[in-house]
């Protein structure tokens, strides 16, 4: 099989997870948190950040008693026709992940950079660079990954911090938000946001070894949240709970109300650069993983055959919706419901599995 | 490899088939710098936009006078798009709004009530927060940049840019952009407020707004009837006509009201916006005579605000230093002995001040300073705060302010020794 | 009748009146070769032929040697020459020996094969024969064949062959002609491979010298510049190493200068080259392999590398590698390198070509492998990592913070003259609102005058700037630096005031060019040029957003490329422990450790203090603390 096995360290998983559930703030996803939670919206993306990290550490807990990566253990623990399903899930998961992304980004494009482009050839053009992305190999993403994500963090965290002179320390109150009752719940049901964080249970024999997955997990989903907190909260204090409920892109909007002096203000086109970057990794990355369980579930000897009809029909699904709000709602909908039944319903299934699967064994153990 | 190649020129045809994307040349630009709006004196319920294009060229060459920098043209319109459109077939090149600066908003239109036009501002791409905004006081917009012509200045936009910046520098006028009126607009805790400008008509005999108090000793004054000298036929040669002095007060989105120079300076002292200004007061020991202080604010004022049942209890705490910059009487304020009187002479002038400030806005039911905001803080959810009527009860609040006052500078001299007379 | 006034007049008014053609000569045309015409390839009849042909001619030679030597031995009996006749009783033993091979099977078996497949054979006759049918002389002039006799108890006759122009005239005379010439004999018969054996024991003062039978090695060193022995009666030959060959000595660097630094090149010879490297790194450790590429002109190739230190797996693969390859003829390094490299067709350099001695050996320290072809003054270093061409030689010997500066300098550099005119071309043509409104109706104000759009200004100054480094390349030395001042200001100049082109474009473009001229590593540059343009395009088409996704495919693809096995982009890359020596420079006593991702034998090169002299006490007194 031609994956390349594995040698990549803990800082190569903790990009790897960042790419994954970092673009989301780059999208409308920052003003519907402050829609959930108003005053206390910045309490979400943190609260969100603890079932991915436990779903890891269960998981990985599962890989550690049966080795492999998700396929084979889903094939030990279900059977074949609950490996089958669990891994057509995931697909589909990857899949639409890349395409709502496609979708989300290339309006965004349309929006701010190039207004009067055509659009349905940015996203071509988008998941034709994903698709050349992807046929330079797993290695080469994740390396070319592991170099910018510090500047993408520097920057995001520039922007915010440049805004220092619009916060009103008042918009966050009250404090409570729309009420601790409704924000902790949505925090639980948002994380589905982040069920890309599997993808390093799924590359699991890339990796050294397993605690450099818990690690991975845990600084990469932490350094995520953080900074979607971040982001939410400077967005928050910067225009108020009215407004902000109001805006498609937040990014953009925070990144243009820049103004220090005469010579730093209008600087929104140099974080196109950001922006693209994260998306077009993010789209990449996601085509990857969907591919790679396919190739895993027909036992295909390589991947790269697949790599231009995958895009070319997600490009086409990604054209499917008709406007903008309805993208937007659909990608609400689908965190809060598709999402969370791959971050949270399989895999408890699995774990629930491997400790029947451990307890029976022992027994056996036990009984001889 | 010939599908490679077929591949790759399929690509290259497509991107370059569907044009430059919207790539448009610096010379195929027309820079709006600024736009002015107002209610259509031509048709009743359409706008009149007035934009001020830039002309490089000008720039270019050296020596170019400036009338030629820019150009100015009113298009009468439904809407702000339309106009945009229209504006297109007037200049012969393609309109682009991302160099604007400001926007000046009519009389009439403020009062009639902004919501026309802040539709398509806020969503155009082009239009973003830190727009600065002027209302035009008693006067047109057309007007206001028809008789404007800087002459320290070569692009307009500097004029306004520097001058907003320089807001701080005796704060008679706030540096307002259109992301704080935005918000303010939707949060509904605190009035949206816009800087007033206005066109000074060099009139002979002049009248202030307001004439001074005791123990205050300065006159008030408006956008438009600044006390400046000039020739009323040949404005331009005191500079410009144009000036910006005051507030005009919004109650959701309409214009109720203006703060001349003194109540906005009080206004921006309490929004902790106040950096820096020269203040008048009684002389306390020979009445009939000025002293002049250089006051900033010490600290950020500490505004508090209770709600007991719909009845609200805002107080605001200011600490003011000073620095002594006249002082023509001669008394010895810098010494031990008189200071605190002198100190105690400006807090009561401030206080006063203050008051008539909090008073004048109540009556008009906004809340300038922002007290919605901390009022916010006494509640457990955004919902419930959402449910109350901030600016009525407001307009029912009880005020408290303290002023402190410490005097902390004499400038170069510290004792003054009368004059010899013999 | 001879030629008279009358014919003469007459011939003269032919001549003007009547039309003849220009007598040109007949054009020269370089056919078509007929088909299998290759060398030596006769029908094989005709080779029956020949071959007969040459057996009946040696066997009529040896005949008629046979017959001399007859009539010798009569008229010595007839003499009674006593010395005579011993001389002949040698003699007669030679030609016994000689007779062996003159047995007709013998002969059929040697004339099938070509000639440098043949062995030496002991009759001197037969070796000219044959050298001059692998050489085809008289027709090559360079060959040179010298007959002498060795004197002695027994004189025989023997000849040196060499080729004229690599040979070192001297050292043939002194120390082969000469001690030969006066050679006082052996009890050795000259007839087996021992009298040649003694002989290059005992009478050859040459450094290298050694025996042989075939004519294959005989050829090879012909070719390379040593002498050859053949000794009559002797099947074999003695090859006598004599280069002396013209060649350039080792100069300043004309590519790579530096400030401070050694100011050694390498020159064309490869023993030049060896022995510069040899003479900074006196070391047993280092290792010089050579191997011949090339089949049909083989030209030496020499891997150095520090045995203790170097990877033994990249060695080996290095190795590999070079001797898999099967091609005509080598003329350059550079194809070498192209033949062996890991992505040939991606333009970024993966090995480091330098032609400094200190590089080298720098490099060799660290555990990386050299590789030097004979006839190329340059090195080139394997493996190579993206930011080894970034290095300077003269980083080596600077203090950390000027080296760091100078390095962070480059860095950006190279940045500015990638990216910046597609960078100028996106903001001023898209994205307008990023410059401050001065400074962009400056520009607007300025380019309302030129007639064409932003990209063909940037194409026509780009083009300009280009035209002008290739003509800088081939200007003789001396107009070299005029036409360059001519160029730039004047062209500038002159284009700015017709409006051609406007004043800020100028500034990009010069900016630009000033800033590639930063990078050391020519070849690293050209590819950055090349980039520019992609950039440039990019931007033409999709504004800010092109130049992103170029970006970010250029990063991916160097991501994916190694060399060697040393992945490019290390150390940031795959993230290695830090060497201080890739992108900032660390203080020399802190690089204790080799560079990690060569995964050398021994890692550490300094121990943890490396200055041992902090830690002890100064001599004398001391400063008061």
């Amino acid at each position: 099989m031609s994956y390349q096995p594995g040698n990549k360290g803990v800082a190569g998983g903790i990009s790897l997870v960042i790419m994954l559930t970092f673009p989301f703030i780059f999208l409308t996803t920052p003003a519907q948190t402050v829609e959930r939670g108003a005053g206390l919206a910045w309490l979400i993306p943190l609260l969100a950040a603890v079932p991915p990290i436990s779903i890891v550490w269960g998981l990985s807990y599962v890989l550690s008693n049966f080795k492999g990566d998700l396929y084979t253990v889903s094939k030990i623990l279900l059977g074949r026709v609950g490996a089958w399903l669990v891994t057509l899930y995931y697909i589909s998961l990857f899949f639409l992940d890349a395409i709502l992304l496609s979708r989300q980004f290339a309006e965004n494009t349309l929006l701010t950079a190039l207004p009067k482009a055509e659009f349905s050839v940015i996203i071509l053009v988008y998941l034709g660079v994903a698709a050349v992305l992807c046929y330079a190999g797993l290695e080469a993403m994740v390396r070319a990954n592991y170099i910018i994500t510090p500047f993408s963090i520097l920057a995001l965290v520039l922007v915010l911090l440049l805004l220092a002179p619009y916060y009103n320390i008042y918009n966050l109150a009250p404090w409570q938000g729309t009420g601790l009752e409704k924000v902790i719940p949505s925090a639980f049901l948002v994380a589905g946001a982040q069920a890309g964080v599997l993808a390093l249970i799924i590359l699991a024999p890339n990796f050294q070894k397993l605690s450099s997955i818990k690690i991975a997990a845990v600084f990469g989903i932490g350094l995520s949240s953080m900074l979607k907190s971040a982001t939410v909260l400077v967005f928050t204090l910067v225009f108020g709970v009215g407004a902000a409920q109001e805006k498609v892109l937040p990014f953009f909007e925070m990144a243009r109300l820049v103004y220090l002096s005469r010579y730093i203000q209008r600087i929104e086109s140099l974080f196109i650069v950001l922006w693209v970057i994260a998306g077009v990794l993010a789209i990449a990355i996601n085509l990857y993983i969907g591919l790679y369980l396919i190739t895993r579930l027909l036992n295909l000897p390589t991947l790269r055959p697949l790599i231009p009809i995958a895009s070319i029909l997600l490009a086409q699904a990604a054209m499917l919706p008709p406007d903008i709000a309805t993208i937007i709602v659909l990608d609400g909908i689908l965190i809060t419901t598709y999402f969370n039944i791959g971050l949270y319903i399989i895999p408890s299934i699995l774990i629930i599995a491997a400790l029947l699967k451990k307890r029976k064994k022992e027994a056996i153990k036990c009984a001889g | 490899m010939r599908r490679m190649i077929l591949a790759l020129l399929l690509l290259v045809f497509t991107l370059l088939s569907v044009g430059c994307f919207g790539s448009r040349e610096t010379d195929e630009n027309a820079f709006v710098l600024v736009v002015g709006f107002d209610k259509s004196k031509r048709e009743t319920g359409k706008l009149d936009v007035t934009f001020q294009i830039a002309v490089p060229r000008a720039l270019a060459t050296e020596g170019g006078k400036s009338e030629d920098i820019t150009i100015l043209g009113t298009i009468t319109a439904d809407t702000l798009a339309e106009a945009r459109s229209m504006q297109n077939s007037g200049a012969a090149r393609a309109p682009s709004w991302s160099h604007t600066k400001i926007i000046i908003i009519g009389d009439e239109l403020a009062k009639q009530g902004l919501g026309q036009i802040l539709g398509p501002i806020m969503r155009f791409r082009e239009v973003r927060g830190s727009i600065l905004l002027i209302v035009v006081n008693d006067d047109s917009a057309q007007n206001f940049m028809k008789k404007h012509n800087p002459k320290i200045d070569v692009v307009p936009t500097r004029f306004y840019e520097t001058m907003l910046l320089a807001s701080n520098e005796s704060s008679y006028f706030p540096r307002t952009n259109l992301h704080e009126f935005y918000t303010r607009l939707k949060e509904g805790c605190a009035a949206p407020i816009i800087a007033l400008g206005g066109i000074n008509k060099f009139e002979d005999s002049i009248e202030p707004t307001r004439r001074k108090t005791s123990p205050n000793k300065v006159d008030e004054f408006e956008a438009g009837n600044l006390p400046r000298v000039g020739n009323a036929e040949e404005p331009e040669q005191a500079g410009t006509p144009a000036e910006i002095m005051g507030t005009a007060v919004f109650h959701d989105d309409k214009m109720v009201g203006i703060l001349n120079s003194q109540e906005t300076r009080m206004m921006e002292i309490l929004r902790g916006k106040f950096r820096q200004g020269f203040y008048s007061v009684e002389d306390p020991v020979m009445p009939g005579v000025q002293v002049t202080l250089d006051i900033r604010l010490g600290e950020r004022p500490k505004l508090t605000a209770e709600l007991n049942d719909g009845q609200a209890s805002l107080g605001a705490e200011v600490f003011i230093e000073a620095e002594i910059t006249n002082l023509p009487s001669g008394t010895n304020f810098e010494m031990e002995e008189y200071r605190p009187m002198l100190e105690e002479q400006l807090t009561r002038a401030l206080e006063k001040s203050i008051m008539k400030m909090l008073d004048r806005t109540q009556a008009m039911q906004t809340d300038v300073v922002g007290f919605g905001y901390v009022a916010r803080t006494n509640f457990r959810t955004y919902d419930e705060f959402m449910k109350l009527n901030w600016p009525e009860i407001y307009s029912q609040a009880e005020f408290q302010v303290k002023v402190k006052t410490k005097i902390r500078r004499t400038g170069l001299m510290w004792k003054t020794i009368p004059n010899k007379v013999d | 009748m001879g030629e008279n006034a009358i014919t003469k007049i007459c011939s003269s008014v032919k001549n003007l009146l009547v039309y003849q053609p220009p007598r040109l000569p007949k054009p020269f045309v370089l056919n078509e070769t007929a088909e299998d015409q290759g060398q030596d390839f006769t029908p094989d009849a005709r080779r029956g032929l020949e071959t007969s042909a040459q057996e009946m001619a040696t066997l009529l030679k040896y005949a008629h040697r046979l017959r001399e030597f007859m009539e010798e031995v009569r008229t010595a009996i007839q003499r009674q020459d006593a010395e005579k006749i011993k001389e002949l009783a040698y003699e007669f033993k030679v030609l016994e020996e000689q007779r062996k091979e003159v047995d007709p099977i013998v002969l059929s078996y040697d004339y099938e094969l070509t000639p440098i497949d043949r062995s030496i054979s002991s009759r001197i006759d037969e070796n000219e024969d044959t050298l001059k049918a692998l050489y085809h002389i008289p027709l090559n002039k360079d060959i040179v064949m010298r007959d002498f006799v060795i004197p002695g108890k027994n004189p025989t006759k023997a000849m040196i062959v060499f080729t004229d122009g690599l040979i070192d005239k001297q050292v043939i005379n002194l120390s082969i002609l000469q001690p030969l010439m006066k050679f006082d004999g052996t009890d050795k018969d000259a007839i087996s491979l021992e009298y040649l054996a003694y002989i290059v024991d005992k009478c050859l003062p040459s450094n290298q010298a050694k025996e042989t039978t075939l004519f294959r090695d005989v050829a090879i060193g012909l070719n390379g510049g040593d002498t050859i022995l053949f000794i009559d009666g002797v099947p074999g030959a003695a090859i006598i190493e004599t280069k002396g060959y013209e060649h350039r000595g080792p100069e300043r660097p004309q590519i790579e200068q530096s400030v401070r630094g050694a100011q050694a090149a390498f020159a064309e010879a490869l023993r030049v080259n060896t022995g510069l490297i040899r003479s900074m790194m006196q070391t047993n450790q280092l290792v010089t392999e050579i191997i011949n590429v090339g089949e049909r002109i083989p030209v030496k190739c020499a891997i150095m590398y520090l045995k203790s230190v170097a990877n033994p797996n990249l060695v080996a693969e290095v190795r590999r590698r070079i001797e898999g390859i099967s091609t005509d003829y080598i003329v350059d390094l550079g194809i070498l390198e192209q033949l062996i490299e890991d992505h040939p067709s991606i333009p970024f350099p993966q090995s480091l070509s330098t032609e400094r001695v200190d590089r080298v050996t720098a490099h060799l320290a660290e555990g990386r492998v050299a590789i030097i072809l004979d006839g190329t003054p340059f090195a080139h270093i394997v493996p190579a990592g993206f930011f080894t061409f970034f290095h300077s030689a003269d980083d080596f010997s600077l203090k950390t913070p000027l080296a760091d500066f100078t390095r962070i300098l480059r860095l950006v550099g190279t940045i500015l003259s990638v990216v910046l005119p597609a960078l100028y071309l996106s903001i001023a043509n898209f994205h307008q609102e990023a410059l401050p409104t001065e400074l962009l109706l400056a520009i607007a104000g300025a380019r309302e005058r030129v007639p064409f759009p932003a990209i063909i200004e940037i194409l026509l100054m780009e083009f300009a700037f280009e035209l002008i480094r290739e003509a800088g390349l081939r200007i003789p030395g001396l107009l070299g630096s005029t036409i360059g001042i001519v160029g730039a200001l004047i062209l500038g100049q002159a284009a700015v005031e017709a409006n051609l082109v406007s004043p800020i474009m100028v500034v990009v473009i010069a900016i630009t060019g000033l800033a590639s001229f930063t990078i050391p590593d020519y070849r690293m540059a050209t590819a950055l040029r090349l980039l520019r343009f992609i950039f440039l395009f990019s931007a033409l088409v999709m504004g800010l957003v092109g130049v992103t996704l170029c970006l970010l495919l250029v990063t991916v693809v160097l991501c994916s490329m190694k060399s060697f096995g040393l992945p490019y982009l290390v150390p940031i890359g795959p993230k290695t422990m830090p060497g201080f020596d890739i992108v900032r420079r660390g203080s020399v006593f802190r690089q204790e450790m080799r560079p990690d991702e060569l995964n050398t034998k021994d890692q550490r090169r300094q121990p943890h203090i490396s200055r041992k002299w902090i830690t002890e006490p100064p001599v004398g007194k001391g400063d008061e603390q």
